[in-house]
């Protein structure tokens, strides 16, 4: 050890501020530990709060980003506040399975008794040239009356594309597919009214025509400046492997969210956080969930669950239900997939306003196994775009 | 640097060793698991205390061992890396149509979900199914703690053959023999039960409760500020157990070995006989007197769920005033003479409750039926005390409005 590093020692080392961390960190100091979280922003939220989902979102549907960050932001602080968690400014490397580095204004050593990777995901790279942006740099500057090509298949790619389309010409290279992790049917739906205010490239465009470049492909995960051998955590591709418990080759160190392989989906990060804390604390917990729900917030939007190419499926149009009519927003579908031997659920799938919460059912149904009959059965408050499942439910019993 | 093996506390100067974690050349952490010795009680487990290499280890498996002797020699490093594993990867439970909370319980039970077949709608796998298979093999038991209802369709309990006996192979006349070492916990159940049978003179009386009532309040008890407290019948019998024992105090007394003189304690400590691994423990609940109801269940539980996983300490097991086996919690048993534990007058055996016909108000109807039997230190209690204690008892469990008011 140098001289003038301080050290100390803590019960639970998260490192890394996102959701995912956070969720662990608060997890953790509730069961009563002590807990750090080294993060090399001033801020927690991570990604998700300061640039990625919260900043999308309140663009899209024309919120206040900057006083949304700061009052959620905030809202975590007073949160680590209350539960006593000590922030530490810096970069952390592995000294070895015991201790980390924290590389910051200062230097220090942390010894833990358990340590949570919630490192995240780093800067995209797949274009050498200069230049290129990372996506979320566009709710923060916002450009307008811009040629703009974005590179990319995934929601963030379209949840850009239907954000600048209005004020700037939008060119959008996926290289095959867009959203290619969807069905097909449903992605159409959603593609169909895009490529009327955007160009969907067939072929790489030059990159020399464009003002601007935006990278929105998947990010790589931030685990090389770790230093992960020196604690022997292994990685594959990058990603640091893990148990159903989130627990990595080294019993004392776990990792969570896009670090460990979670791509695109806050949602199984935060559920990850929280089980990889009990899991520290010596709790029975696991990761359980079956089913994570995969949304675009698109426009219409765009959700779906479990598996929609399996069975029979059916749709509905929502033309068939009388808010959506009233209100002028027809141009939706719910499409529902079943197994009719067994008549069990298999997948739900969303187009229109209000997908990305409607989804929520689906996901209830397949997580608790529930059959058509139920979905059938459950009453849906009417009129509401919910009712569109009991109907979807219904017409696949009459299939059978 | 040689590490010792240390005082284990109780008056306990040796053990025999149950496991050894460690290999030589293996380097280990500080804290992490070293050895499990098994003393008369309860199997300890000595961490690492120090961060290092083993470059000897002295003792082998069942060794028996003593306070003092070497167990494994360390050379200390500054810094290690403990041992690291594979990631294991877990069987996937995609495509199990069942609610979270049925796979957890799967989980908590050991089960694996995916060999269960489900009988909800659409082969949906429901808590009922899962239950339904818990193996319940006459040797090497889990308690449960909430036998004691007939809503769960009873199991037939089938007779395990272990096929797998450690020990060495012998022959005799008649055939094979395979000739195992008692362990410690072993031996001292032995020891402890002769000392009890040949000194004290039991007398075991046998009787029966109807609990339909109280079975009823219990099943339909909620409580908003407990949500997740739900009761099973041991607390109902443990509070009764306190009141009657208040009321004929002589059941919670002792007598001094010493003097002969008699010791009225002056608290209810209700030791409760577990079916563990290792065989019968026996942990004690202290001042049920002073708990409620929902405190006793709490209790219970956690009794419970430290037999299972055998992390109980010696001192669990002491100072108990009184006993209750509740036997009805491994299978279908009704009436039994349990034995009188050191230091206690009596023992409590629950039997499991049943649907009986029964005559109420001259007529037969069906009503569930819990079977006790209670032995009593004949060399102390008479039945002159003994029989008005269960009365009291009994009268207890079958007028739930007692506990109460």
């Amino acid at each position: 050890m140098v001289v003038g590093q301080f050290s100390q020692d803590v019960d639970i080392l998260v490192i890394g501020g996102g959701p995912a961390g956070y969720t662990a960190a608060f997890r953790a100091a509730e069961l009563g530990k002590t807990v750090a979280i080294v993060d090399p922003n001033k801020t927690l939220g991570g990604e998700c709060l300061n640039h990625a989902c919260i900043p999308s979102k309140t663009s899209l549907l024309h919120g206040n980003t900057t006083q949304a960050i700061r009052a959620l932001g905030k809202g975590l602080e007073q949160r680590c506040n209350t539960l006593g968690i000590e922030r530490l400014f810096g970069h952390a490397h592995f000294e070895n399975a015991k201790t980390v580095q924290v590389t910051g204004e200062v230097v220090s050593v942390v010894r833990f008794r358990k340590a949570i990777i919630a490192s995240g995901s780093g800067q995209r790279n797949e274009m050498n040239s200069g230049g290129a942006i990372q996506v979320e740099q566009v709710y923060e500057n916002t450009p307008n009356n811009k040629t703009i090509l974005i590179i990319g298949n995934t929601p963030s790619a379209i949840e850009a594309a239907t954000f600048l389309c209005t004020t700037n010409t939008i060119s959008l290279w996926a290289d095959g597919e867009i959203l290619p992790t969807f069905n097909r049917n449903l992605v159409k739906l959603v593609e169909r009214p895009l490529s009327k205010n955007i160009t969907i490239c067939k072929e790489m465009p030059a990159t020399e025509k464009f003002n601007c470049v935006f990278l929105a492909g998947h990010r790589p995960p931030e685990t090389v400046s770790l230093h992960l051998e020196k604690a022997s955590v292994n990685c594959n591709g990058g990603f640091i492997t893990t148990d159903d418990s989130c627990q990595t080759s080294q019993p004392k160190i776990y990792a969570v969210g896009e670090c460990a392989g979670c791509k695109n989906s806050a949602a199984l990060a935060i559920v990850q956080g929280r089980v990889a804390a009990e899991a520290a604390c010596g709790l029975d917990s696991l990761v359980d969930s079956t089913c994570i729900p995969q949304v675009v917030w698109s426009s219409p939007e765009l959700a779906q669950c479990g598996e929609l190419h399996d069975g029979d499926t059916v749709s509905i149009q929502w033309g068939k239900s009388g808010l959506a009519v009233a209100l002028g927003q027809q141009q939706g579908v719910t499409m529902l997939s079943f197994d009719p031997e067994s008549q069990a659920i298999l997948g739900v799938g969303i187009v229109g306003f209000g997908a990305t919460e409607l989804i929520s059912e689906g996901v209830l149904a397949l997580e608790m196994g529930a059959t058509l009959y139920d979905l059938a059965t459950v009453v849906r408050p009417h009129p509401t775009r919910s009712e569109m499942l009991s109907e979807a439910a219904r017409t696949a019993l009459s299939s059978i | 640097m040689e590490f010792k093996l240390p005082d284990l506390g109780e008056g306990i100067h040796e053990g025999q060793i149950l496991a050894v974690h460690v290999k030589e050349g293996q380097s280990i952490a500080e804290d992490d698991l070293l050895l499990e010795v098994e003393t008369d009680k309860a199997a300890v487990e000595i961490p690492s205390p120090y961060s290092g290499t083993v470059t000897t280890v002295h003792v082998k498996d069942k060794q028996l061992v003593h306070v003092g002797d070497v167990m494994v020699t360390f050379r200390i490093e500054n810094t290690v890396d403990s041992d690291t594993r594979e990631v294991p990867v877990s069987p996937s439970t995609t495509g199990v149509r069942s609610s979270p909370s049925v796979r957890k319980l799967a989980r908590t039970l050991g089960i694996d979900i995916t060999t269960i077949g489900g009988t909800g709608q659409g082969g949906r796998i429901t808590r009922e199914d899962v239950e339904m298979n818990i193996e319940e093999p006459v040797e090497n038991v889990v308690v449960d703690a909430t036998p004691l209802t007939t809503t769960r369709t009873p199991s037939i309990p089938t007779l395990k053959i272990e096929t797998e006996i450690e020990g060495i192979q012998e022959q005799n006349e008649y055939g094979i023999v395979i000739r195992q070492p008692m362990s410690q916990a072993r031996k001292s159940i032995a020891k402890a039960m002769s000392h009890a049978w040949e000194t004290i003179p039991h007398v075991t009386d046998c009787n029966d409760a109807d609990i339909t009532d109280i079975d009823e309040l219990r099943k339909n008890f909620k409580d908003p500020d407990q949500p997740n407290l739900k009761l099973t019948l041991l607390p109902f019998v443990l509070k009764a157990v306190c009141r009657s024992l208040k009321k004929y105090p002589i059941l919670n007394a002792t007598i001094c070995q010493e003097s002969d003189d008699i010791l009225f304690r002056q608290y209810i400590n209700i030791a409760i006989g577990v079916d563990s691994e290792r065989g019968l423990i026996a942990p004690v609940i202290r001042n049920v007197e002073q708990m409620s109801i929902g405190e006793i269940s709490a209790h219970l539980d956690q009794i419970t769920a430290n037999a299972r996983s055998a992390s109980f300490t010696l001192a669990d097991t002491k100072g108990a005033t009184y006993t209750i086996s509740n036997a009805g919690a491994i299978g279908r048993t009704r009436y039994s003479t349990p034995i009188i534990q050191k230091d206690t007058v009596a023992c409590l055996a629950v039997g499991r409750s049943r649907l009986m016909p029964w005559v109420v108000n001259g007529k037969v109807v069906p009503r569930l039926i819990l079977p006790l039997s209670h032995s009593i230190d004949h060399r102390l209690i008479d039945g002159g005390r003994e029989i008005p204690f269960i009365e009291h008892l009994i009268n207890d469990l079958e007028h739930p409005m007692r506990f109460a008011v």
